[in-house]
């Protein structure tokens, strides 16, 4: 199997479930480095350039609210979930179980 | 904060979008900085030029990152990349077809065969690229404006028989896209022209052609066949497939066409010379020109004696 395929693939497997990820860790406070250590330790891995815009995006649909704090001496920005993106990520883990558990019964 | 990792955010920086510039980049300042920190800490010692590269690697190339961040991530969508395609292809292959002509026009009356052949091949390939960024534009609009085709989300099958449109109406089977698409293009190609918004480079001839007076008893019929067909091959590719009434009216238009390219053929002196810039035999050049005219139109006529043919077969056979 080309590995181009296989991480063709791998990229459209991930695409949905990263966003699911984020938004479910960001239950609880986190600035971007945080949230990819705490992703990664958790065993999802992904990288500065993904995660990054991505979080902007999910701001700017209204899933995240964020702001500037200092820590450390230095300005960050750290991200939480929002009203809205609390209701959003319940009904994505609900789809997210049932697709699971469709997937289940086909395997 | 290391003058590569200046480099790397004032590189992604003039990618950004102006309005949050200044934000993201802090923002990925910031992130860096803590990698690059927990490097060195794991290390006890300060990156090197090499570890801080491999530590920007990790973030990807400035331009991909800062893409990311724009809200527009295609020109023209996978709703409508297929039809753009389709057309594109179409409009390349009528405009080879007529650079062809002309330059074969060009090569034949030219004093210096090579030259001419240099100059056609020059500016054909700008022309080429001019009508392929028009294309891409109209469906880069199409597909960002308000019209995005939202018929393809709203459709509903009991609509199917509605109508002139009827698909009770036999025969039926389906009008491949790409002959839609060509079909339109050409249209396309032939209303601009006409109406003079399209000019063909015919400098490669030496002489600037112009039709000439005696096209002006065909401007309005060939107008209005050209709306008329537009409109019906717009159907046509909306609802790929043939119904007794859209066969009869395809075959009253490709009846007018071809009364057109009859009687188009007939008339002498379609074309005219309307400068000479450069040719030292401009009276071989136009009667080439217009041995080129008369066999495009008889080819024209040929073809749409047989699309009559067919439509015929078509509306008797059931």
């Amino acid at each position: 199997m080309p590995s181009e395929l296989i991480d063709k693939l791998r990229l459209e497997l991930r695409r949905g479930t990263l966003t699911v990820a984020v938004l479910a860790q960001l239950k609880s406070e986190h600035y971007g480095y945080t949230l990819r250590k705490a992703l990664a330790e958790l065993g999802l891995e992904i990288d500065e350039g993904t995660l990054y815009p991505l979080l902007r995006r999910l701001e700017s649909q209204g899933l995240l609210t964020s702001q500037w704090r200092q820590e450390d001496n230095r300005e960050k920005r750290f991200y939480r979930l929002s009203a809205e993106g609390r209701v959003i990520l319940k009904q994505l883990l609900d789809e997210w179980r049932a697709l699971n558990a469709a997937l289940d019964n086909i395997v | 904060m290391s003058t590569l990792v200046d480099h790397y955010l004032l590189q992604l920086r003039t990618f950004l979008p102006a309005k949050q510039r200044d934000d993201i980049a802090a923002e990925l300042r910031d992130s860096i900085r803590s990698a690059v920190e927990e490097r060195e800490r794991a290390l006890g010692r300060a990156l090197s030029d090499d570890e801080q590269n491999e530590v920007l690697r990790g973030f990807g190339h400035p331009l991909v990152v800062a893409g990311r961040y724009l809200p527009m991530q295609h020109l023209i969508g996978p709703d409508v990349f297929p039809l753009y395609w389709y057309a594109l292809q179409a409009v390349l292959i009528v405009i080879t077809v007529i650079g062809g002509l002309l330059a074969g026009i060009a090569l034949l009356t030219a004093p210096n065969a090579a030259q001419a052949a240099v100059r056609v091949a020059v500016d054909f390939w700008w022309f080429a690229l001019q009508a392929a960024a028009i294309v891409t534009l109209v469906f880069a609009v199409l597909d960002h404006g308000k019209a995005r085709f939202s018929f393809l989300e709203r459709f509903d099958a009991r609509k199917l028989d509605a109508g002139v449109l009827s698909v009770r109406a036999a025969p039926l089977s389906p009008i491949p896209r790409f002959d839609t698409t060509f079909e339109l293009a050409t249209t396309a190609i032939l209303l601009l022209w006409w109406v003079e918004w399209l000019v063909f480079p015919s400098q490669w001839l030496g002489v600037v052609l112009r039709l000439s007076s005696a096209v002006e008893a065909f401007f309005y019929p060939v107008l209005v066949l050209c709306i008329v067909d537009f409109a019906r091959l717009g159907v046509d590719l909306l609802r790929p497939y043939r119904t007794r009434p859209r066969v009869a009216l395809r075959l009253v238009l490709n009846l007018a066409w071809l009364a057109v390219f009859v009687l188009a053929y007939r008339t002498e002196g379609l074309i005219e010379i309307a400068e000479n810039v450069r040719s030292q035999n401009p009276e071989s050049v136009l009667r080439m020109a217009e041995i080129a005219m008369s066999t495009s139109l008889f080819v024209l006529a040929v073809v749409s004696a047989v699309l009559v043919a067919t439509d015929v077969v078509r509306l008797v056979r059931r």
